[in-house]
C-alpha cells in the first residue's frame, strides 16, 4: 500500500450553478475530490460534464451568471471560498495556475511573449530589475524547450505555431512554481504530431518541479500515458475514481466500462464501434436519482429514486453506483 | 519594424488611385451639365472675349483626355485656377482658410473621442444596466440628429437665449470655437461610443481575458491594460470613416457659425457660382479625407501587430 | 421536352420565391418582438401616412400665393401649431409637405443605389476573377469617399434640383450595397445548392436571383433602412446648404436654412422642422438597428 500522501486540494460537496432567466443549470452537483502532492490526476468525461467548471471553481473564475453555491474547496488547508479577491489573486498564477485548451485564443494578441511572461514573473516574484527579469524569461522559455528564445521573446502570439504557443502557456503557468497546475485539454487543439511532444514536456516538467497536475481531457489514451489517478465525471457528478491502471483493468461503473469499450484497441478486430446509447441529461432539470440512469443497461428502480453515494470497492478505488455495496457509506472519499 | 515601413509604403501606393479618382470627379464636374463649360469659368458679367480667353487658358478646345491631363499638370504645379468673383488664385484662398478648418476638425475629433471612448467602455462594463440603456438611447438620438439642427439649437440656447457664447465668426476669440466644435464632436461621439462599446463587449468575452485572470493579474489591469488595448483597435480603424464624416460636418458647421474655413468658402462659392473655387475646395477636402484615412491606417498598423503581415 | 424544361424552371423559381416569402414572414414575426423595430416601424408608418395624405389633410396651403403681411413670424398658437415663417406661411403645414419631399427623395435614391449595388455586387461576388477585381476596386474607391462630400460635389455641379439630389445620393450610396451583396454572394456561391442548380442546367442569372438573392434579404433590409435614414440626412443637409431641394418646395433642410437668420426673434421656424427630421431619421435608424439585432447581432461588417 502506498503511504498516505498529503492532500493539496480537498473538495467536498462542491456545487456550481448558473442562475438564469430560463432556469438554473447545475454544472457541478456535489463533487468530492482530493488531489495529493506530487501526483497527476486525470479528469475525464464528455463535453459539458463539468470538468472545466471544476477547474474554474477551484480558481474562483466561474463566469457569470455562474456561482459556487455550496461546498468547500481547501488548498493546503486553507478554505478558498473564504478568501478575499486580493488573496485569491495572489494564489492564481503563483500557487495554482491553469493552461487553457486553445492557445490561439488564450494569449493576448497585442502583447509580445516576453512582455506577457515578464508581467507574471514581476507580479508574483516582485522582480523589477529588467535584466534580471529578462534572464528569468529566457530561462522559462528554454525550460519549455523553445528553440530560439531570444527571438520568441520579441514575437507576438500570432507569429508562433500552435505547439509553440502552448509551450508559452506552459511557461506562463509554471513560471512561479505552482503547487498545482491545471491543464484543461492542453493538446486537443494541437496537431496530432505535436500532441505527444507537448504532453511529454508537461509530464517531465511537472515531475521535475514536484507540482501536482490536474489534467482535464476527454481522451483516455492521454490519461493512460500521463496520469497517476483518474476521475471519471458525468453530468456534473463524479462516478468513479481510481489509480490509472486499476481503472483500466477493473472498471466498475457502467459509464466507465462504456467509455473503455468505445475505444478500439490496437490489434483488436471489430465489426462495429460500440456506442453508449442515449445522450447527456438536461442539467436544468434536477433529478433525484443517478444521472446515468437513462443510458445504463443495469438501471433499477432504486437508481431512478436514490442518488448513489461514493463507495470504496477496492483500496483507493471509489465508485458511485447502486450495483456496489462496500463497507463505509461514502464517508471516505478520494 | 521593417514590416511597418513596407506596410506604410503599400498604403501610400493604394491611396494614389483614390486621389486620382478625386481629381477626376472634380475635373468632371465642369463638364457634367449641358451648356458651355467655359461660361462657368468667367465672372457673371463678362464679354465674349473673356469667354474665349477662358477657353484658351483652361484648354477647353482640346479633347477630354488632354484636358484632364493638363488639369492634372496644373494641379501638380499648384495652379487651381482663379476665382471669378475675387480674381485671386484659388490656391491662395483655399490655403488661407485651411488652418481654420483644421482647428475645427482637430478639436471636434478630440471631443468626440474624449466622450465616446470612456462612455463606450463604461457602457460595456455595465452591459444591460440602466446606465447602459441610457447610453444607448443617447447614441441613437445623437446619431439621428442632423448636425445642422444641433448647431442651430445650441446657437439658440447658448448664444441667443443665454448670451453666454458668441453667435459666430471668430471675433469672440476662444469662445467662438466652442459651439462649432461641440456640434461636430457631439454628433460623432454617438458613433464612437457605439463602436467602443461593441468592441469592448467582444473583447470581454475572449478566452484570453479569463487566462489573464488565472495568472493572478488584478482586474483593473486585465480590463484596462489588456482589454482596452485590444478593444481600441476596431475603433481606430474607424477614424478614417470618421474623418470623412467630419469633413462633411465641417462644411455644415462652418456655414451655421460663419466659421471662416474651407467649408464656408465652398458653400459661399456654390451660391456665387464661383466654379474654380468650388473645384479647389472639393479637391482639398477630398485630400483631407484620403490623408486622414492614410494616417488612421498607419496608426492602426502601429498598434495592432497582426496587421503588418497582410 | 420543352414543357419539362419549363416546368423545371418554374419549380426552381417557385422554390426560390417560397424561400423569400418564408424569410419575410420570419423577419416580421421576430421583428415584432423587438421594441426598437416596433417603435421604428410605427414612426415610419406615421410619417409615410402623413406624406401620402398631405394633400387631403385639413391643413393650410404650404405655399399660399398671397400672404397677409400680418401673418409673418407668428409664434405657435391654436391656429398655427408651429407658428408662421418670415413669409407668413404656416410652418406646421410646410413641415408635413416637406415629409413628401424627403421621403420620396430618400426612398428613390436608396432604390437606385440598391439596384446598382445589388447587381454589381452580385456579379462581382458570383463570377469572381477579373470581373470581381474591377468591380471590387470600384466599390472600395466609392466606399472610402465620404458620401456627403460626393453628393455635395455632384449637386453643386449639376445644379440644385430634386432629380440631381436623387442622382447624387444614389451615386454616393451604391457602394455600401455593392459591398454587402458581394460578400454575401461570395459565401453563398460556395454552398452546395448552387452547385446542384448549375448541374441541373440553370442559367447563371437565374441562380443569382432565385438562390443567392433570397438569402441576402435580411442584411439588405437592414442596410436599406439605415441607408434611408442617412439619405434623408444628406438631402436635408444639401437643402440646408442651398444645394439640394430648390427653395420653392418646402423641405426640412431649406426650412431650417430660411429660419436661421430669424433664430433670435422666431425660434419656432427653425426648431420644429428639425424635430420632425430628427424623429423621422430616428425611426429609420431604430428599424434598421432593431432588425440587425433580430437577424444577426454580430453583423459587424455593416459599418456606416
Amino acid at each position: 500500500m502506498m503511504p498516505r500522501r498529503k492532500p493539496i486540494i480537498e473538495i467536498r460537496g462542491l456545487r456550481t450553478q448558473f442562475i438564469m432567466r430560463e432556469g438554473t443549470v447545475t454544472a457541478l452537483d456535489g463533487i468530492d475530490l482530493i488531489i495529493y502532492e506530487n501526483e497527476s490526476l486525470g479528469i475525464v468525461g464528455e463535453t459539458g460534464c463539468g470538468k472545466s467548471m471544476t477547474a474554474f471553481s477551484i480558481l474562483r473564475l466561474v463566469p457569470t451568471p455562474g456561482k459556487i453555491t455550496a461546498g468547500s474547496i481547501r488548498f493546503k488547508g486553507v478554505e478558498l471560498r473564504k478568501l478575499t479577491e486580493a488573496e485569491m489573486r495572489s494564489i492564481r498564477g503563483r500557487l495554482i495556475s491553469m493552461i487553457f485548451q486553445d492557445p490561439s485564443t488564450s494569449l493576448d494578441p497585442v502583447f509580445t511573449i516576453g512582455f506577457q511572461l515578464g508581467e507574471v514573473i514581476s507580479l508574483h516574484q516582485h522582480v523589477y530589475d529588467q535584466s534580471v527579469l529578462n534572464k528569468k524569461i529566457l530561462e522559462m522559455l528554454k525550460l519549455v524547450r523553445i528553440a530560439a528564445p531570444q527571438s520568441v521573446v520579441k514575437q507576438y502570439p500570432h507569429e508562433l505555431s500552435g505547439g509553440m504557443k502552448q509551450r508559452v502557456m506552459i511557461a506562463l503557468a509554471l513560471s512561479c512554481n505552482p503547487s498545482l497546475l491545471i491543464a484543461d485539454e492542453p493538446t486537443t487543439a494541437l496537431d496530432v504530431t505535436i500532441q505527444a511532444q507537448v504532453l511529454r514536456l508537461l509530464k517531465d516538467l511537472v515531475k521535475k518541479s514536484g507540482s501536482s497536475m490536474m489534467l482535464i481531457t476527454h481522451n483516455l489514451g492521454i490519461v493512460a500515458e500521463t496520469c497517476d489517478r483518474v476521475c471519471i465525471m458525468y453530468a456534473g457528478r463524479i462516478v468513479e475514481i481510481a489509480d490509472t491502471h486499476e481503472l483500466f483493468e477493473k472498471p466498475q461503473h457502467p459509464y466507465t466500462k462504456g467509455l473503455l469499450t468505445a475505444f478500439p484497441k490496437l490489434g483488436e478486430q471489430r465489426e462495429e464501434l460500440s456506442v453508449i446509447k442515449g445522450t447527456v441529461p438536461n442539467l436544468m432539470k434536477p433529478f433525484p436519482g443517478c444521472s446515468f440512469v437513462d443510458r445504463c443497461d443495469f438501471a433499477t428502480d432504486e437508481c431512478r429514486r436514490v442518488r448513489p453515494s461514493m463507495i470504496e470497492v477496492a483500496p483507493d478505488h471509489f465508485v458511485s453506483c447502486h450495483l456496489y455495496r462496500g463497507g463505509g457509506e461514502g464517508d471516505r472519499v478520494g | 519594424m521593417a514590416n511597418l515601413v513596407s506596410y506604410i509604403v503599400r498604403k501610400l501606393l493604394l491611396a494614389i488611385p483614390i486621389i486620382i479618382l478625386a481629381t477626376f470627379i472634380v475635373f468632371l464636374m465642369l463638364h457634367l451639365t449641358p451648356g458651355d463649360p467655359a461660361l462657368r469659368l468667367v465672372p457673371p458679367r463678362h464679354t465674349s472675349q473673356d469667354v474665349e480667353d477662358a477657353r484658351e487658358k483652361y484648354g477647353l478646345n482640346e479633347s477630354l483626355p488632354v484636358q484632364y491631363a493638363s488639369f492634372l499638370w496644373r494641379l501638380l504645379h499648384g495652379d487651381m485656377g482663379t476665382s471669378v468673383t475675387t480674381f485671386t488664385p484659388v490656391d491662395i484662398m483655399v490655403f488661407n482658410r485651411l488652418p481654420r478648418t483644421l482647428e475645427l476638425m482637430a478639436i471636434g475629433l478630440t471631443i468626440s473621442y474624449s466622450i465616446g471612448i470612456p462612455l463606450g467602455i463604461f457602457s460595456a462594463l455595465r452591459q444591460n444596466s440602466v446606465a447602459d440603456r441610457g447610453v444607448m438611447v443617447f447614441t441613437l438620438i445623437a446619431y439621428a440628429m442632423p448636425s445642422f439642427w444641433l448647431g442651430i439649437m445650441l446657437m439658440l440656447i447658448f448664444a441667443v437665449k443665454l448670451h453666454w457664447l458668441p453667435l459666430g465668426g471668430t471675433v469672440g476669440g476662444f469662445a467662438s470655437i466652442i459651439l462649432p466644435t461641440i456640434t461636430l464632436g457631439l454628433g460623432n461621439s454617438a458613433l464612437t461610443t457605439r463602436m467602443m462599446r461593441s468592441s469592448m463587449l467582444e473583447v470581454l468575452r475572449m478566452d484570453y481575458m479569463t487566462q489573464l485572470r488565472s495568472r493572478g493579474l488584478p482586474e483593473r489591469e486585465v480590463i484596462f491594460k489588456h482589454g482596452l488595448k485590444n478593444a481600441i483597435l476596431p475603433v481606430i480603424t474607424v477614424i478614417g470613416l470618421d474623418i470623412g464624416w467630419f469633413v462633411g460636418g465641417a462644411v455644415v458647421v462652418e456655414t451655421i457659425f460663419s466659421w471662416p474655413g474651407i467649408g464656408k468658402l465652398l458653400v459661399d462659392s456654390i451660391q456665387n457660382a464661383d466654379f474654380p473655387v468650388v473645384q479647389g475646395c472639393i479637391l482639398i477636402l477630398a485630400m483631407f479625407v484620403v490623408l486622414g484615412n492614410l494616417l488612421a491606417d498607419i496608426l492602426y498598423a502601429y498598434v495592432d501587430p497582426r496587421v503588418r503581415l497582410g | 421536352m420543352i414543357l419539362r424544361r419549363q416546368l423545371n424552371n418554374l419549380m426552381i423559381s417557385w422554390k426560390g420565391a417560397r424561400g423569400f416569402r418564408r424569410t419575410m414572414l420570419d423577419i416580421v414575426v421576430r421583428g415584432s418582438r423587438n421594441p426598437m423595430v416596433v417603435i421604428g416601424a410605427t414612426i415610419i408608418l406615421v410619417m409615410v401616412a402623413l406624406a401620402i395624405l398631405a394633400p387631403v389633410l385639413p391643413i393650410a396651403d404650404p405655399t399660399p400665393p398671397e400672404v397677409n403681411p400680418g401673418e409673418k413670424l407668428l409664434p405657435p398658437s391654436t391656429r398655427h401649431w408651429f407658428g408662421t415663417d418670415n413669409i407668413g406661411q404656416d410652418v406646421f403645414s410646410r413641415v408635413i409637405w416637406a415629409t413628401r419631399v424627403s421621403l420620396t427623395v430618400a426612398s428613390l435614391a436608396i432604390c437606385f443605389s440598391l439596384m446598382i449595388g445589388v447587381i454589381l455586387g452580385l456579379t462581382a461576388g458570383y463570377f469572381g476573377g477579373a470581373v470581381d477585381y474591377i468591380i471590387a476596386g470600384t466599390i472600395d474607391l466609392f466606399w472610402t469617399f465620404p458620401a456627403f462630400l460626393l453628393a455635395l460635389a455632384l449637386a453643386a455641379a449639376l445644379g440644385a434640383s430634386l432629380t440631381n439630389v436623387i442622382i447624387a445620393i444614389s451615386i454616393s450610396f451604391w457602394a455600401g450595397f455593392g459591398r454587402l451583396m458581394r460578400g454575401q454572394a461570395l459565401t453563398v456561391r460556395e454552398r452546395q445548392f448552387v452547385e446542384a442548380s448549375r448541374a441541373l442546367g440553370a442559367k447563371n442569372s437565374r441562380i443569382m436571383f432565385t438562390h443567392v438573392l433570397p438569402n441576402c434579404i435580411a442584411p439588405l433590409i437592414v442596410w436599406a433602412s439605415i441607408g434611408v435614414a442617412d439619405a434623408i440626412t444628406i438631402e436635408s443637409s444639401l437643402s440646408f446648404l442651398g444645394a439640394g431641394t430648390p427653395a420653392t418646395t418646402p423641405s426640412w433642410g431649406n426650412m431650417l436654412n430660411l429660419g436661421m437668420p430669424f433664430i433670435s426673434e422666431a425660434w419656432w421656424v427653425a426648431t420644429f422642422p428639425g424635430v420632425v427630421l430628427l424623429i423621422t431619421v430616428l425611426g429609420f435608424n431604430l428599424l434598421g438597428d432593431g432588425l440587425r439585432d433580430v437577424l444577426d447581432p454580430r453583423m459587424k461588417g455593416l459599418r456606416r
